[in-house]
């Protein structure tokens, strides 16, 4: 780590309202050093990031430039600073050509300036980062989403930026566009520039990166050099700490196959997905984004488009590619996306309960509102909703409750069903995590079988019957409960044996 | 929206390309005549008649209609200079923004011939000729329709209320302006308000009811001036509705109209309407055409080719019984 | 929460303002006023309360229902010799299948609300110059009596009116429909995700939307024996502002008929209010608007909290 560091922070703390999301962190980045950010969910690794990129302001603490204590006030601040952000929802303009892309928003281009110049040096940031061949018009709606990737450090090249901060740059990329990546990073690394790499693949930190540093609850765990720290180590610094209290005790209960998938195919990620599932028993689709997870059970409930496959629910095959359908055959679906997808914000709680119980509760196409109203309530009880809030508005519950909205409305059904769950605990805070697992476990005695994906480790040991873990669409493993192990687990998910 | 009116005139008017050239001849003369919406069933009409005569005469006559955009007119315009047409034949959208479109034609040396509407005296030398009526004699003749309804009536003193076509029209204010003169010579009869009916039927109904309402207090509404026939019948429907005496026959209030529909026929021959004025589109659009074809034999026209006009009320009612039955 | 209970009181203020000015405008309460309010209310608030659907369901506006409205009297009027009903029936099912066509188009086919509704515009004035060859309409029969008139000393056209608002808050509060329409409206990829079909409640809205500008047209042309195109010339907007004034998001999903019911009599009353008090015809015009808008800012206000 030669020279004094380019960019640092020494005991940042933030406070959002009550909440402490970083607490006292120190790090630094030196000259010539790419540095890895790692920790799970809400670990304060994007808050961190805000912090660097002037986002946020810290309330306590110093952020240092060249050894000096700096505020960055603004994200234009930040530009000037020579710190640039590539983001993880990319901030190019599709219709834009890679050229006018490159310059887009930059501050140093004068109002008359010399378009010849302007090309030559988008040509040598592109050559730089090995995408030379491209031609400069090419709208940038035409490229592959790594290619955008790399047309986005070239933009920050072009602003002279000395630190750059990548945040999940591989999440959704292929094996060879990683690899693009990963070698305009060492190129960029021997120019002398530092970059901040976060990341949840622990594989690539140990193949790009020379250090790494643990964050977890808010609270720095500790920086390693790559070459003094080995996978297990890692983990353990990451996942260290109780994982009882939060997860309810039970018994698997095995009972009759209830749902059948075969050879089910999900393009352009899911290429053969097979699974027997139990009524009684909670199963875990582990994997992070771009493991297929997600895409097999929004699949399963008939909202990929063009999935096929074979899959039956006691016994009776269920057409793929409609909700209808699904539903019909008693298939229930809780969305990762709940605001956009899961949600009905303008509509009342109540409204919201009964939203996929409409038929149950009509004649000749009209609604029984009294027995719609008494359906409501009971299931309000039944996830734990305070029944005076029914005739709310959807928009005025926290992330936790409505998040309740969405189970209570695919629960209720005399007839135990099956019940898919994507990201059941996304966004939702500590407290409502844990009545959500309970709940799980309800739903689980009542003989419903319960399909989770999820790409949190913890909560996947802590509630399945059974893991499948999955990597890059396919299945890598499957465990028991008590069969498996964390590091086995996290290993398939991050970097998985048999994918190298 | 424009983009595609745009692209449906360009269109309509390469369809129409192919012309002879004839010398001092109406024979092959190609006419563009742009309206404003052949849904408005005056202009509608015009158009109809105008097109038969002017192709009988073997012209060829392209129409576009710009919906009341008067961008999409202005481009209409231009199109037809670039296109060279022989003569334009303009019901204008607006009389501003026409301005600069027929300076460009009468700089391409297009001749202009208005309908409908003339513009303002300023701008006299952008148009070749006016042909159509005169809107203030049209004015003058409601006037003296509603004077002689209330004399009729005995009365020397009467409020009178105007509901009018769309009030920014030019053609609408010299009617009224003229309405005004008439009674200006007549102390007692006095116009007390004057709203924008925008020559829609249900609107109309509508202010004239609370038009009553509103001089019910002081004194009453005497006299309504709705500047069309349909207008009219939305008048007569509202004063009926208030249960208020209707007709010059039960001394009741005086309707009279402006320029002549069926509408206005009928309610004049059953007496609910006293009065109303001729300015039949047939008839105008004839003229038009006539002047057109005179035009390519060589004729000068004058600046302004009035089509005479007159008052309608039951006693002369048959004659005009024909020509008013759009 | 606090910017709500300003928002709400502010909202009563102004209703009880706008009543108070109403109520003490000389001649406001009287029998004609009153009927000529009624008459004002009833044929913009049909169609009003078909727009109502359409925003509803998260596809802003039509720009089609005026013309919808045009077409529909011309139809009735020239059919009116094969007999009041059927020419009743023809109109309806003219109406519902103009709107519908373009309900199929948006919900189906995902095309943008607000072009599809122009290109229908477009198609129904081209289609009616071509038919009538831009001729006023008269009646072709006998009957129009029907439709005139009133019962109790209420005109028939309100009547009417005051059914389709029942009727429509009917809909969408007891019907499964009604149900899916807002929540379609509310957040269509959810509506999916709950098994509903869209498509098909989009397409619904705008044949409810087409069936009230249908018999509104119907009305007008009964009321006043002839009809052309311009009869229904700026419905559109008008009714689209008394949906907004009312309260129903433009977004989407919140919304309810008898709302816009408030919508179209807060701007009747102004108007009327305006033009018994004698302002001059710009005055109108300038203060319609900025109630309007400020009511509209308003809700919006409210909205964000």
């Amino acid at each position: 780590m030669p020279g004094q560091p380019i960019l640092a922070v020494k005991g940042v703390t933030k406070r959002f309202g009550p909440n402490e999301v970083l607490k006292k962190v120190t790090l630094s980045i030196g000259a010539q050093e790419i540095c890895a950010i790692c920790g799970e969910n809400g670990a304060g690794k994007s808050t961190l990031v805000k912090v660097f990129t002037g986002v946020h302001q810290v309330d306590g603490g110093v952020v240092l430039v060249d050894g000096k204590p700096t505020a960055i006030p603004s994200p234009l601040h930040a530009q000037e600073l020579g710190i640039a952000l590539v983001a993880q929802e990319l901030s190019l303009a599709p219709a834009l050509s890679v050229l006018d892309n490159i310059w887009l928003g930059n501050r140093k281009v004068p109002l008359f300036h010399r378009r010849k110049e302007l090309r030559d040096r988008a040509q040598a940031a592109l050559e730089k980062i090995g995408l030379g061949d491209l031609p400069l018009e090419t709208p940038v709606s035409q490229l592959s989403i790594g290619r955008r990737q790399l047309v986005e450090i070239a933009r920050m090249l072009t602003r002279d930026a000395r630190v750059l901060i990548l945040d999940e740059p591989t999440a959704t990329l292929s094996d060879v566009e990683i690899e693009r990546i990963f070698s305009a990073l060492r190129v960029l690394k021997a120019e002398g520039k530092s970059i901040i790499y976060i990341t949840h693949r622990l594989g690539e930190v140990f193949e790009i990166c020379d250090t790494v540093s643990v964050l977890r609850n808010g609270e720095l765990v500790g920086t390693r050099p790559t070459a003094e720290i080995d996978r297990e180590h890692l983990m353990e610094m990451m996942l260290g700490r109780n994982m009882g209290e939060m997860y309810p005790r039970w018994d698997s209960k095995p009972g009759e196959p209830m749902l059948t998938v075969k050879h089910l195919r999900v393009p352009p990620i899911v290429q053969d997905f097979n699974l027997v599932a139990e009524r009684g028993m909670v199963i875990c689709l582990a994997g992070q984004v771009g493991s297929g997870a997600i895409e097999v059970l929004r699949a399963l409930v008939g909202l990929a488009a063009d999935a096929t496959g074979e899959v039956s629910v006691a016994g009776q095959t269920v057409r793929l590619r409609s909700v209808a359908k699904s539903r019909a055959a008693n298939v229930q679906f809780i969305s990762e996306d709940r605001a956009g997808e899961g949600i009905f914000l303008r509509l009342s709680v109540g409204q919201n309960l009964v939203a996929t119980r409409l038929s149950d509760h009509t004649r000749l196409g009209i609604l029984e509102r009294s027995k719609l109203r008494a359906t409501a309530s009971r299931l309000a009880s039944a996830v734990g909703v305070d029944l005076k809030r029914l005739r709310s508005h959807a928009d005025e519950l926290s992330g936790g409750n409505q998040q309740k909205l969405a189970f209570g409305r695919s629960i209720g059904g005399d007839d135990p069903g099956v019940l898919l769950m994507n990201e059941p605990t996304r966004g939702v805070d500590v407290g409502a995590r844990a009545e959500i697992y309970r709940l799980i476990r309800q739903f689980c005695d009542r003989g419903y079988c319960l399909i989770m994906a999820s790409s949190d480790i913890e909560e996947v040991l802590g509630m399945s019957d059974i893991i499948v873990s999955m990597y890059r669409g396919r299945q890598i493993g499957s465990y028991r409960r008590g069969e498996a192990s964390l590091h086995r687990v996290l290993a398939d998910i991050t970097h998985p044996v048999a994918a190298a | 929206m424009r983009f595609v009116f745009a692209m449906l005139a360009l269109v309509l008017t390469s369809l129409s390309f192919g012309s002879r050239d004839a010398v001092a001849s109406p024979e092959g003369k190609r006419v563009a005549l742009l309206g404003t919406s052949n849904a408005n069933p005056y202009i509608g009409a015009w158009t109809k008649t105008f097109a038969k005569f002017a192709t009988d005469a073997g012209m060829k006559v392209t129409n576009l209609n710009s919906n009341y955009d008067a961008a999409v007119q202005s481009q209409q315009i231009d199109d037809a200079i670039a296109q060279k047409f022989d003569i334009i034949v303009l019901v204008y959208v607006n009389d501003q923004a026409v301005v600069p479109a027929l300076t460009r034609a009468k700089a391409a040396g297009i001749p202009v011939l208005l309908i409908v509407t003339p513009l303002k005296k300023d701008y006299e030398e952008l148009f070749t000729s006016y042909v159509g009526t005169d809107h203030r004699e049209l004015g003058r003749l409601a006037g003296e329709g509603m004077v002689k309804g209330l004399m009729a009536e005995g009365k020397t003193k009467a409020q009178i209320v105007a509901v009018t076509g769309a009030a920014q029209q030019l053609n609408v204010q010299d009617r009224i302006a003229a309405f005004k003169d008439v009674l200006a010579k007549h102390p007692g009869f006095e116009l007390v308000a004057a709203e924008d009916g925008k020559w829609n039927t249900a609107l109309t109904e509508k202010i004239t009811g609370e038009l009553l309402v509103r001089f019910n207090a002081r004194g009453g509404v005497d006299g309504i001036f709705a500047m069309a026939d349909n207008q009219a019948t939305g008048s007569i429907q509202a004063v009926e509705s208030a249960g208020l005496k209707l007709g010059v026959a039960d001394k009741g209030i005086v309707v009279v109209g402006s320029n002549c529909m069926k509408d206005g026929m009928i309610n004049i021959k059953s007496g609910k309407q006293y009065a109303t004025a001729t300015q039949i589109p047939t008839e105008e659009a004839e003229i038009a055409a006539k002047k057109v074809i005179g035009h390519f034999n060589g004729e000068k026209l004058k600046k302004y080719e009035l089509v005479p006009v007159h008052g309608i009320s039951k006693e002369n009612l048959e004659q005009f019984t024909a020509g008013c039955s759009y | 929460m606090r910017t709500r209970h300003i928002v709400l009181a502010i909202r009563i203020i102004t209703i009880a303002a706008i009543a108070i000015f109403a109520l003490t405008t000389p001649g406001f309460t009287s029998q004609i006023s009153i009927n000529a309010l009624l008459n004002a209310i009833s044929f913009i608030g049909c169609v009003a309360v078909g727009m109502t659907f359409i925003t509803l369901t998260g596809n802003i506006m039509s720009l089609c229902l005026g013309a919808t409205l045009s077409a529909s009297a011309l139809i009735f009027l020239s059919s009116l010799s094969a007999g009041i009903l059927p020419a009743f029936l023809l109109t309806l099912l003219f109406g519902i299948v103009v709107t519908a066509a373009q309900g199929v188009l948006i919900g189906y086919f995902r095309a943008n609300p607000i072009l599809v509704s122009i290109a229908g515009l477009s198609l129904l004035i081209g289609g009616a110059d071509l038919a009538t060859g831009g001729v006023r309409i008269y009646p072709g029969g006998e009957g129009l009596q029907v439709f005139k008139g009133r019962i109790a000393g209420i005109p028939i056209e309100a009547l009417y009116f005051f059914a389709t608002v029942v009727a429509g808050q009917f809909i969408l509060s007891w019907t499964r429909i009604g149900r899916a329409m807002a929540m379609v409206g509310s957040n269509a990829r959810a509506a999916t995700a709950a098994g509903i079909s869209t498509a098909a409640a989009v397409t619904f809205a705008y044949v409810i939307a087409g069936a009230c500008a249908a018999v509104s047209g119907v009305l007008l042309a009964a009321r006043y024996g002839s009809g052309d195109m311009e009869l229904g010339t700026g419905y559109d907007y008008t009714a689209i502002a008394a949906v907004l004034v009312g309260g129903t998001a433009i977004q989407g999903g919140s919304g309810s008929v008898v709302r816009t019911l408030i919508g179209v009599t807060v701007i009747a009353v102004i108007e009327v209010v305006l033009l018994l008090r004698g302002f001059s015809q710009q005055l109108q015009y300038l203060i319609t608007g900025l109630i309007v808008l400020s009511v509209i800012m308003l809700h919006t206000i409210g909205e964000r909290r």
